[in-house]
Protein backbone atom coordinates (compact mmCIF):
# COMPACT_ATOMS: atom_id res chain seq x y z
CA UNK A 1 0.00 0.00 0.00
CA UNK A 2 1.25 3.50 -0.85
CA UNK A 3 0.46 6.02 1.88
CA UNK A 4 0.83 9.80 2.06
CA UNK A 5 1.12 11.20 5.59
CA UNK A 6 0.31 14.89 6.06
CA UNK A 7 1.31 16.61 9.29
CA UNK A 8 2.97 19.89 10.23
CA UNK A 9 2.72 20.32 14.01
CA UNK A 10 5.61 18.99 16.08
CA UNK A 11 3.56 16.39 17.95
CA UNK A 12 1.98 15.20 14.68
CA UNK A 13 5.33 14.90 12.90
CA UNK A 14 6.68 12.96 15.90
CA UNK A 15 3.66 10.66 15.63
CA UNK A 16 4.31 10.12 11.90
CA UNK A 17 7.96 9.25 12.61
CA UNK A 18 6.89 6.70 15.18
CA UNK A 19 4.18 5.24 12.90
CA UNK A 20 6.72 4.84 10.10
CA UNK A 21 9.15 3.08 12.46
CA UNK A 22 6.46 0.49 13.20
CA UNK A 23 5.05 0.07 9.69
CA UNK A 24 8.00 -0.51 7.41
CA UNK A 25 6.12 -2.56 4.81
CA UNK A 26 4.37 0.40 3.21
CA UNK A 27 5.64 2.82 0.61
CA UNK A 28 5.22 6.15 2.32
CA UNK A 29 5.79 9.83 1.79
CA UNK A 30 5.42 12.66 4.30
CA UNK A 31 4.21 16.17 3.50
CA UNK A 32 4.74 18.78 6.21
CA UNK A 33 3.33 22.00 4.74
CA UNK A 34 0.12 22.92 2.98
CA UNK A 35 2.24 24.42 0.18
CA UNK A 36 3.96 21.07 -0.39
CA UNK A 37 0.56 19.38 -0.37
CA UNK A 38 -0.78 21.81 -2.96
CA UNK A 39 2.27 21.21 -5.15
CA UNK A 40 1.50 17.47 -5.49
CA UNK A 41 0.77 16.69 -9.15
CA UNK A 42 -2.30 14.75 -10.28
CA UNK A 43 -0.04 11.87 -11.13
CA UNK A 44 1.58 11.90 -7.70
CA UNK A 45 -1.83 12.03 -6.01
CA UNK A 46 -3.10 9.10 -8.06
CA UNK A 47 -0.05 7.15 -6.96
CA UNK A 48 -1.33 6.89 -3.37
CA UNK A 49 -3.84 4.35 -2.04
CA UNK A 50 -4.38 6.23 1.21
CA UNK A 51 -3.79 9.68 2.64
CA UNK A 52 -3.52 10.11 6.42
CA UNK A 53 -3.91 13.62 7.87
CA UNK A 54 -2.77 14.22 11.44
CA UNK A 55 -3.44 17.57 13.10
CA UNK A 56 -3.94 19.07 9.63
CA UNK A 57 -5.66 22.48 9.54
CA UNK A 58 -6.60 22.83 5.88
CA UNK A 59 -9.62 21.59 3.95
CA UNK A 60 -8.76 18.84 1.46
CA UNK A 61 -10.26 19.48 -2.01
CA UNK A 62 -13.20 17.20 -2.75
CA UNK A 63 -11.58 16.13 -6.05
CA UNK A 64 -9.00 14.37 -3.91
CA UNK A 65 -11.26 13.01 -1.16
CA UNK A 66 -13.61 11.55 -3.78
CA UNK A 67 -10.81 9.80 -5.61
CA UNK A 68 -8.59 8.49 -2.82
CA UNK A 69 -9.38 7.33 0.68
CA UNK A 70 -8.37 10.25 2.94
CA UNK A 71 -8.54 9.69 6.68
CA UNK A 72 -7.91 12.24 9.40
CA UNK A 73 -7.47 12.12 13.14
CA UNK A 74 -9.85 14.40 15.03
CA UNK A 75 -9.12 14.78 18.77
CA UNK A 76 -12.63 14.19 20.08
CA UNK A 77 -15.14 11.39 20.54
CA UNK A 78 -17.06 12.10 17.32
CA UNK A 79 -19.76 13.15 16.70
CA UNK A 80 -19.06 15.16 19.85
CA UNK A 81 -16.96 18.31 19.42
CA UNK A 82 -16.91 18.42 15.64
CA UNK A 83 -15.37 21.60 14.25
CA UNK A 84 -12.51 23.74 15.48
CA UNK A 85 -10.34 23.76 18.62
CA UNK A 86 -11.80 20.46 19.93
CA UNK A 87 -9.21 20.00 22.69
CA UNK A 88 -9.74 23.49 24.07
CA UNK A 89 -13.55 23.23 23.93
CA UNK A 90 -13.50 19.88 25.72
CA UNK A 91 -11.16 21.04 28.48
CA UNK A 92 -13.09 24.28 29.01
CA UNK A 93 -16.28 22.19 29.30
CA UNK A 94 -14.66 19.99 31.94
CA UNK A 95 -14.13 16.87 29.78
CA UNK A 96 -11.22 14.77 31.06
CA UNK A 97 -11.57 11.27 29.60
CA UNK A 98 -12.35 11.34 25.92
CA UNK A 99 -11.34 9.72 22.63
CA UNK A 100 -9.62 10.61 19.43
CA UNK A 101 -11.31 9.50 16.23
CA UNK A 102 -10.05 8.38 12.84
CA UNK A 103 -12.61 9.38 10.22
CA UNK A 104 -12.91 9.62 6.47
CA UNK A 105 -12.44 13.16 5.23
CA UNK A 106 -15.51 14.21 3.27
CA UNK A 107 -17.08 17.37 1.93
CA UNK A 108 -18.61 18.21 5.30
CA UNK A 109 -16.16 19.10 8.10
CA UNK A 110 -15.57 16.28 10.62
CA UNK A 111 -18.66 14.48 9.40
CA UNK A 112 -17.14 11.50 7.57
CA UNK A 113 -17.44 7.84 8.45
CA UNK A 114 -15.68 6.69 11.60
CA UNK A 115 -13.04 3.96 11.36
CA UNK A 116 -11.65 3.74 14.87
CA UNK A 117 -11.28 5.51 18.18
CA UNK A 118 -8.57 5.55 20.82
CA UNK A 119 -8.78 6.83 24.40
CA UNK A 120 -7.03 9.92 25.69
CA UNK A 121 -7.01 11.73 29.00
CA UNK A 122 -7.06 15.52 28.93
CA UNK A 123 -5.78 16.22 32.43
CA UNK A 124 -2.34 17.76 32.99
CA UNK A 125 -1.08 21.22 33.78
CA UNK A 126 -0.23 22.30 30.24
CA UNK A 127 -0.61 21.58 26.55
CA UNK A 128 2.90 20.14 26.26
CA UNK A 129 1.76 17.27 28.48
CA UNK A 130 -1.52 16.83 26.60
CA UNK A 131 0.05 17.01 23.13
CA UNK A 132 2.54 14.30 24.14
CA UNK A 133 -0.42 12.13 25.11
CA UNK A 134 -2.14 13.02 21.84
CA UNK A 135 0.98 11.89 19.99
CA UNK A 136 0.95 8.56 21.86
CA UNK A 137 -2.77 7.96 21.21
CA UNK A 138 -2.39 8.90 17.54
CA UNK A 139 0.42 6.39 17.07
CA UNK A 140 -1.77 3.65 18.58
CA UNK A 141 -4.81 4.69 16.53
CA UNK A 142 -3.03 4.76 13.17
CA UNK A 143 -1.07 1.61 13.92
CA UNK A 144 -4.30 -0.25 14.78
CA UNK A 145 -5.96 1.11 11.66
CA UNK A 146 -3.11 0.06 9.36
CA UNK A 147 -3.05 -3.38 11.00
CA UNK A 148 -6.78 -3.86 10.36
CA UNK A 149 -7.34 -2.11 7.03
CA UNK A 150 -8.94 -3.09 4.66
CA UNK A 151 -10.65 -5.72 6.79
CA UNK A 152 -12.76 -3.21 8.71
CA UNK A 153 -15.84 -1.21 7.86
CA UNK A 154 -16.31 2.39 8.84
CA UNK A 155 -19.46 3.52 10.65
CA UNK A 156 -21.61 6.40 9.49
CA UNK A 157 -21.75 9.29 12.00
CA UNK A 158 -25.11 10.21 13.42
CA UNK A 159 -24.89 13.95 12.96
CA UNK A 160 -28.18 14.50 14.77
CA UNK A 161 -26.18 13.58 17.87
CA UNK A 162 -23.04 15.21 19.13
CA UNK A 163 -22.00 18.83 18.98
CA UNK A 164 -20.26 21.36 16.76
CA UNK A 165 -17.93 24.18 17.86
CA UNK A 166 -16.21 26.93 15.91
CA UNK A 167 -12.48 27.45 15.92
CA UNK A 168 -11.23 29.69 18.74
CA UNK A 169 -9.51 33.00 18.03
CA UNK A 170 -6.71 34.63 20.03
CA UNK A 171 -9.16 37.17 21.52
CA UNK A 172 -11.17 34.25 22.93
CA UNK A 173 -8.20 33.72 25.28
CA UNK A 174 -9.24 36.74 27.36
CA UNK A 175 -10.44 36.13 30.90
CA UNK A 176 -12.78 38.84 32.15
CA UNK A 177 -13.07 40.04 35.71
CA UNK A 178 -16.57 38.53 35.72
CA UNK A 179 -14.99 35.16 35.05
CA UNK A 180 -13.14 35.45 38.36
CA UNK A 181 -16.43 36.31 40.08
CA UNK A 182 -18.56 33.65 38.42
CA UNK A 183 -16.27 30.71 37.75
CA UNK A 184 -14.66 28.28 40.14
CA UNK A 185 -10.86 28.24 40.21
CA UNK A 186 -10.79 24.82 38.59
CA UNK A 187 -12.74 26.27 35.66
CA UNK A 188 -10.22 29.11 35.42
CA UNK A 189 -7.39 26.57 35.68
CA UNK A 190 -8.90 24.54 32.81
CA UNK A 191 -9.24 27.68 30.72
CA UNK A 192 -5.62 28.71 31.30
CA UNK A 193 -4.00 25.26 30.91
CA UNK A 194 -5.72 24.52 27.59
CA UNK A 195 -4.31 27.79 26.25
CA UNK A 196 -0.70 27.25 27.24
CA UNK A 197 1.99 27.28 24.54
CA UNK A 198 1.76 26.63 21.57
CA UNK A 199 -1.71 28.21 21.77
CA UNK A 200 -2.53 31.91 22.37
CA UNK A 201 -2.07 32.19 26.14
CA UNK A 202 -4.94 33.18 28.43
CA UNK A 203 -4.78 36.79 29.53
CA UNK A 204 -6.55 39.50 31.47
CA UNK A 205 -6.68 43.07 30.23
CA UNK A 206 -7.16 46.12 32.45
CA UNK A 207 -8.86 49.39 31.55
CA UNK A 208 -5.50 50.80 30.40
CA UNK A 209 -5.32 48.09 27.74
CA UNK A 210 -2.33 46.41 29.41
CA UNK A 211 -2.34 42.63 29.45
CA UNK A 212 -1.18 40.00 31.91
CA UNK A 213 -0.62 36.63 30.20
CA UNK A 214 -0.66 33.32 32.07
CA UNK A 215 2.15 31.07 30.91
CA UNK A 216 2.09 28.31 33.50
CA UNK A 217 -0.31 27.38 36.33
CA UNK A 218 -1.09 24.43 38.55
CA UNK A 219 -4.10 23.47 40.65
CA UNK A 220 -4.35 21.64 43.95
CA UNK A 221 -7.64 20.37 45.24
CA UNK A 222 -8.53 21.13 48.86
CA UNK A 223 -7.78 18.21 51.13
CA UNK A 224 -10.99 18.51 53.13
CA UNK B 1 43.60 34.36 53.43
CA UNK B 2 41.29 31.59 54.50
CA UNK B 3 37.60 32.01 53.89
CA UNK B 4 34.37 30.21 54.63
CA UNK B 5 31.64 30.54 51.99
CA UNK B 6 28.14 30.01 53.36
CA UNK B 7 25.31 29.51 50.85
CA UNK B 8 22.45 27.09 50.21
CA UNK B 9 20.48 28.54 47.32
CA UNK B 10 21.63 27.32 43.87
CA UNK B 11 22.17 30.87 42.49
CA UNK B 12 24.38 31.65 45.51
CA UNK B 13 26.36 28.39 45.47
CA UNK B 14 27.27 29.23 41.85
CA UNK B 15 29.22 32.24 43.19
CA UNK B 16 31.66 30.04 45.12
CA UNK B 17 33.70 28.90 42.10
CA UNK B 18 34.69 32.49 41.39
CA UNK B 19 35.48 33.45 44.97
CA UNK B 20 37.73 30.46 45.63
CA UNK B 21 39.86 31.56 42.65
CA UNK B 22 40.49 35.08 43.97
CA UNK B 23 44.29 35.60 44.24
CA UNK B 24 44.07 36.54 47.91
CA UNK B 25 42.21 33.35 48.82
CA UNK B 26 44.55 30.54 49.84
CA UNK B 27 41.94 28.23 51.30
CA UNK B 28 38.17 28.16 50.97
CA UNK B 29 35.50 25.99 52.53
CA UNK B 30 31.93 25.81 51.25
CA UNK B 31 29.23 25.34 53.90
CA UNK B 32 25.59 24.88 52.95
CA UNK B 33 24.16 24.50 56.47
CA UNK B 34 24.76 25.95 59.92
CA UNK B 35 25.64 22.37 60.98
CA UNK B 36 28.50 22.42 58.42
CA UNK B 37 29.60 25.77 59.83
CA UNK B 38 29.54 24.53 63.41
CA UNK B 39 31.95 21.73 62.52
CA UNK B 40 34.66 24.23 61.56
CA UNK B 41 37.23 25.84 63.84
CA UNK B 42 36.17 29.40 63.08
CA UNK B 43 39.29 30.99 64.50
CA UNK B 44 41.37 29.38 61.73
CA UNK B 45 39.61 31.51 59.12
CA UNK B 46 39.94 35.21 58.24
CA UNK B 47 36.54 35.90 56.70
CA UNK B 48 33.06 34.40 56.47
CA UNK B 49 31.31 35.22 53.18
CA UNK B 50 27.58 34.53 53.11
CA UNK B 51 25.62 34.64 49.90
CA UNK B 52 21.82 34.62 49.76
CA UNK B 53 21.83 33.61 53.42
CA UNK B 54 18.64 34.83 55.03
CA UNK B 55 18.97 33.35 58.54
CA UNK B 56 20.78 34.75 61.53
CA UNK B 57 24.36 33.71 62.17
CA UNK B 58 24.98 31.83 65.43
CA UNK B 59 26.27 34.38 67.97
CA UNK B 60 29.48 32.41 68.61
CA UNK B 61 30.23 32.59 64.88
CA UNK B 62 29.38 36.27 64.44
CA UNK B 63 31.48 37.25 67.45
CA UNK B 64 34.57 35.35 66.34
CA UNK B 65 35.03 36.14 62.67
CA UNK B 66 34.45 39.05 60.34
CA UNK B 67 31.37 38.18 58.30
CA UNK B 68 29.84 39.77 55.22
CA UNK B 69 26.93 39.10 52.92
CA UNK B 70 25.09 40.54 49.95
CA UNK B 71 21.86 42.46 50.40
CA UNK B 72 19.68 43.41 47.44
CA UNK B 73 18.10 46.70 48.47
CA UNK B 74 18.90 50.39 48.60
CA UNK B 75 16.28 51.59 51.07
CA UNK B 76 16.37 50.78 54.76
CA UNK B 77 12.70 49.77 54.72
CA UNK B 78 13.67 46.63 52.79
CA UNK B 79 16.17 45.36 55.35
CA UNK B 80 13.65 43.35 57.36
CA UNK B 81 13.37 40.32 55.04
CA UNK B 82 11.98 39.41 51.58
CA UNK B 83 13.68 42.43 49.96
CA UNK B 84 13.34 41.19 46.36
CA UNK B 85 9.65 40.42 46.62
CA UNK B 86 8.75 43.61 48.47
CA UNK B 87 10.63 45.88 46.08
CA UNK B 88 9.11 44.23 42.98
CA UNK B 89 5.62 44.33 44.49
CA UNK B 90 6.17 48.01 45.37
CA UNK B 91 6.94 48.67 41.70
CA UNK B 92 10.68 49.37 41.97
CA UNK B 93 12.46 48.84 38.67
CA UNK B 94 16.04 49.07 39.88
CA UNK B 95 17.80 48.77 43.20
CA UNK B 96 21.27 48.17 44.66
CA UNK B 97 23.11 44.98 45.39
CA UNK B 98 25.48 45.62 48.29
CA UNK B 99 28.07 44.02 50.49
CA UNK B 100 26.83 44.36 54.07
CA UNK B 101 28.51 43.68 57.37
CA UNK B 102 26.98 40.58 58.94
CA UNK B 103 26.83 41.10 62.69
CA UNK B 104 24.65 39.72 65.40
CA UNK B 105 22.59 42.16 67.41
CA UNK B 106 19.74 40.55 69.34
CA UNK B 107 18.13 43.97 69.79
CA UNK B 108 17.91 44.68 66.07
CA UNK B 109 14.60 44.02 64.36
CA UNK B 110 16.25 44.15 60.94
CA UNK B 111 16.58 40.72 59.40
CA UNK B 112 20.07 39.31 58.89
CA UNK B 113 21.44 42.80 58.13
CA UNK B 114 21.12 43.83 61.82
CA UNK B 115 23.00 47.06 61.04
CA UNK B 116 23.10 49.54 58.16
CA UNK B 117 26.75 49.15 57.17
CA UNK B 118 27.65 48.51 53.55
CA UNK B 119 30.87 48.74 51.57
CA UNK B 120 30.56 48.02 47.84
CA UNK B 121 27.45 48.33 45.68
CA UNK B 122 26.26 47.79 42.10
CA UNK B 123 22.94 48.42 40.38
CA UNK B 124 20.48 45.54 40.26
CA UNK B 125 17.75 45.42 37.62
CA UNK B 126 14.48 44.06 39.00
CA UNK B 127 12.73 43.43 35.67
CA UNK B 128 11.79 39.98 34.34
CA UNK B 129 11.06 36.74 36.09
CA UNK B 130 12.82 35.45 39.20
CA UNK B 131 15.11 33.25 37.14
CA UNK B 132 16.44 36.36 35.35
CA UNK B 133 16.82 38.32 38.58
CA UNK B 134 18.60 35.47 40.39
CA UNK B 135 20.92 34.83 37.42
CA UNK B 136 21.84 38.50 37.56
CA UNK B 137 22.44 38.26 41.32
CA UNK B 138 24.91 35.42 40.76
CA UNK B 139 26.89 37.74 38.48
CA UNK B 140 26.65 40.83 40.71
CA UNK B 141 27.61 38.81 43.79
CA UNK B 142 30.77 37.64 42.03
CA UNK B 143 31.63 41.24 41.17
CA UNK B 144 30.92 42.50 44.70
CA UNK B 145 32.86 39.80 46.53
CA UNK B 146 35.82 40.18 44.17
CA UNK B 147 35.88 43.94 44.81
CA UNK B 148 35.65 43.36 48.54
CA UNK B 149 38.51 40.84 48.48
CA UNK B 150 40.59 43.19 46.28
CA UNK B 151 40.25 45.92 48.94
CA UNK B 152 40.41 43.67 52.00
CA UNK B 153 41.36 44.48 54.75
CA UNK B 154 41.15 48.22 53.96
CA UNK B 155 37.39 48.36 53.69
CA UNK B 156 35.56 51.65 53.85
CA UNK B 157 32.18 51.15 55.49
CA UNK B 158 29.22 53.47 54.87
CA UNK B 159 25.76 53.53 56.38
CA UNK B 160 22.54 53.64 54.43
CA UNK B 161 20.08 56.22 55.81
CA UNK B 162 17.67 55.01 58.45
CA UNK B 163 13.93 55.13 57.70
CA UNK B 164 10.88 54.96 59.91
CA UNK B 165 9.07 52.90 57.29
CA UNK B 166 9.30 49.15 57.75
CA UNK B 167 8.34 46.64 55.06
CA UNK B 168 7.96 43.45 57.05
CA UNK B 169 9.16 40.05 55.90
CA UNK B 170 6.61 38.15 53.85
CA UNK B 171 5.01 34.87 54.91
CA UNK B 172 3.81 32.09 52.57
CA UNK B 173 0.22 33.11 53.40
CA UNK B 174 0.95 36.52 51.84
CA UNK B 175 1.18 34.75 48.46
CA UNK B 176 -2.61 34.25 48.44
CA UNK B 177 -4.71 36.75 46.49
CA UNK B 178 -8.47 36.97 46.71
CA UNK B 179 -10.77 37.30 43.69
CA UNK B 180 -11.39 40.85 44.91
CA UNK B 181 -7.66 41.57 44.67
CA UNK B 182 -7.78 40.51 41.01
CA UNK B 183 -10.58 43.04 40.43
CA UNK B 184 -8.83 45.86 42.25
CA UNK B 185 -5.23 45.48 41.07
CA UNK B 186 -3.95 46.64 37.68
CA UNK B 187 -2.45 44.01 35.40
CA UNK B 188 1.00 45.52 36.07
CA UNK B 189 0.51 45.15 39.83
CA UNK B 190 -0.62 41.56 39.33
CA UNK B 191 2.34 40.90 37.07
CA UNK B 192 4.75 42.23 39.71
CA UNK B 193 3.06 40.18 42.39
CA UNK B 194 3.15 36.89 40.49
CA UNK B 195 6.64 37.28 38.99
CA UNK B 196 8.16 38.12 42.37
CA UNK B 197 6.77 34.81 43.66
CA UNK B 198 7.95 32.54 40.87
CA UNK B 199 9.97 29.46 41.82
CA UNK B 200 11.86 28.99 44.13
CA UNK B 201 9.48 31.13 46.23
CA UNK B 202 5.94 30.21 47.36
CA UNK B 203 4.01 30.90 44.15
CA UNK B 204 1.25 33.49 44.03
CA UNK B 205 -2.15 31.82 44.17
CA UNK B 206 -5.91 32.14 44.47
CA UNK B 207 -8.03 29.99 46.75
CA UNK B 208 -11.67 28.98 46.74
CA UNK B 209 -13.62 26.38 48.70
CA UNK B 210 -12.53 23.61 46.28
CA UNK B 211 -8.83 24.24 45.81
CA UNK B 212 -5.89 26.50 45.05
CA UNK B 213 -4.82 27.86 41.68
CA UNK B 214 -1.08 28.56 41.65
CA UNK B 215 0.25 31.03 39.11
CA UNK B 216 3.73 29.74 38.22
CA UNK B 217 4.71 32.04 35.35
CA UNK B 218 3.28 35.17 33.77
CA UNK B 219 4.30 37.85 31.30
CA UNK B 220 3.11 41.37 30.72
CA UNK B 221 2.43 43.46 27.62
CA UNK B 222 1.96 47.17 28.01
CA UNK B 223 -0.36 48.77 25.46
Amino acid sequence: MRILFCAYRDWALNAVDRILEKNLNYKTRVVDTNESFKRLTQQEIKGFDLMVFIGWSWIIPSEITREILCVGMHPSDLPLYRGGSPIQHQIINGVIDTKITLMTLSDKLDAGEIWMKEGICLNGKDMTEILKRLEDSTVKLIHNFLSSYPNIDPQVQDLSEGSYYTRRNPYDSQLNLDDFKNKSLIEIYDFIRCLTTPYPNAFIEDNLGNRLYFESVRYEQSKS
Amino acid sequence: MRIIFLAYRPWAIDVFNTIEKHPKVSESTLCTTVADLNKLVISKYNLLITCGWSDELPIKVAQNIEAIGVHCAELDRYSYGSPLQLQIIDGLKRTKHRIFSFTHDPKSSRAHTHNRLFSHEVDLDLSGGMEEVLTQMTATSKVLFNWFLDDFPSIEWNQWPEEDVVRSKRNPSDSVLTKRDIENMTTEQLYNFFRSLEDPYPNGCLEDEFGTLYINKVYFKKK
